[in-house]
């Protein structure tokens, strides 16, 4: 019985230091739509406000390819020709990180770079199906 | 036998499950490498206040350390917000009893924005949890050379994993100098100008890496120029780190 007992001690010990994942919450909601006054024409950054948490993403034109509002990237590239930057694809830097989520395909990259950081704030302020898919998909890809 | 259960019931730790996030929030776990303390050290950067309770006023919370006896917040007159844990997280700290059990609010020295209390002829004030990164610009990083083409690179520093992503843009600047958003110009050849900036474990403003002489030389060098100077250029890692 003591072995019993001494045992039962041990496999308690076992759980006395662990160390449970603290859940922080964030108050982004693919349904909610946001809103700026910004065109987001020609930048890195677009700023928009998702019910009063100012949220901003970040548009980057690349050679990787994928399929618009669907396709998750950890990294992507740029070709040596850069006139193969055509991709558009966006990600979450504030309140949180996300990964990369594909939006567009340009005809151009000149085209890519004018429209880049415009189609990021355009899946964010807008309420079409594939604004909300968008949002789904970049809120279920945070960095933690 | 029953000092042996006793003793067996006390070894076994209360279940602190991690707690839902409400409608409207989306869950985010803490990486092991940010810290909840009242007050973030010297070497630590403070990455901003969590309130306990997630409500109309709050970007973000942490649910799973509020008091869950009935009462979230107190409120002043005055405006000021005191979360209530269900932990003592400082030394002293306010004891909030309720009918159901007692909750605590964090207290560090001296005047402040919150609550100011008087112990033992010492002045405190409340405050909320802190999330703590324990990140410095003084520590020397190692970092990996990303390939040719790509946007992120990564670094590690004190254990700390780090993410960046990179960017070419026809924004001039110099070493130590940040930009919170950059011009990419339509214009291809103009994107001659490398920027950096990190993404995780939290989001800092863009940093100057260098100028190129050609935009698709800066395509293809950026991120390893990023990781290089981050690895080596004290004033370059300082904008990046400083401006989390």
């Amino acid at each position: 019985m003591r072995v019993f007992y001494v045992g039962i001690v041990v496999i308690s010990c076992l759980f006395c230091t662990g160390v449970f994942a603290t859940t922080r919450c964030v108050k982004l909601s693919a349904p909610t739509v946001c809103s700026t006054s910004a065109n987001c024409y020609n930048t890195s950054d677009c700023t928009v406000d998702c019910n009063g948490v100012s949220t901003t993403v970040v548009g980057r034109c690349a050679s990787t390819s994928g399929t618009a509002d669907k396709s998750v990237a950890t990294n992507i590239s740029t070709s040596t020709t850069n006139t193969n930057n055509i991709n558009c694809w966006c990600a979450l830097v504030s309140p949180v990180t996300s990964k990369w989520v594909m939006r567009y395909v340009y005809e151009s990259a000149g085209g890519c770079a004018y429209n880049c950081g415009r189609g990021c704030r355009n899946a964010m302020i807008f309420n079409n199906d594939m604004d909300v898919s968008f949002r789904t998909v970049l809120y279920n890809n945070i960095l933690e | 036998m029953r000092k042996i259960l006793c003793f067996i019931l006390s070894l076994i730790p209360i279940a602190t499950f991690a707690a839902t996030c409400p409608s409207g929030y989306i869950s985010v776990s803490t990486a092991s490498y940010i810290t909840l303390a009242a007050e973030c050290s010297s070497t630590q950067t403070d990455l901003g206040a969590l309130p306990s309770e997630c409500s109309d006023d709050s970007v973000d919370c942490v649910p799973d350390v509020a008091c869950s006896l009935g009462v979230g917040q107190l409120k002043s007159g005055a405006g000021h917000t005191v979360s209530l844990y269900a932990t003592k997280y400082t030394t002293p700290s306010l004891h909030i009893g309720t009918d159901d059990g007692t909750c605590y609010v964090n207290l560090v020295s001296g005047t402040g924005s919150g609550i100011n209390v008087t112990y033992n002829g010492t002045t405190y004030h409340t405050t909320e949890l802190h999330r703590c990164l324990n990140i410095s610009a003084s520590t020397t990083p190692t970092v990996s050379t990303p390939s040719n083409n790509t946007i992120n690179w990564t670094a590690t520093s004190a254990s700390t994993s780090i993410t960046g992503i990179s960017h070419c843009a026809s924004t001039s600047g110099s070493v130590g100098s940040t930009a919170t958003s950059l011009t990419i110009s339509t214009t291809l050849a103009n994107n001659l100008y490398c920027w950096c900036r990190i993404i995780r474990p939290t989001v800092s403003a863009w940093s100057f890496g260098a100028k190129y002489s050609a935009a698709t030389t800066c395509d293809t060098s950026c991120a390893a120029k990023c990781a290089s100077l981050f690895s080596s250029n004290g004033t370059f890692r300082s904008a990046l780190i400083n401006s989390m």
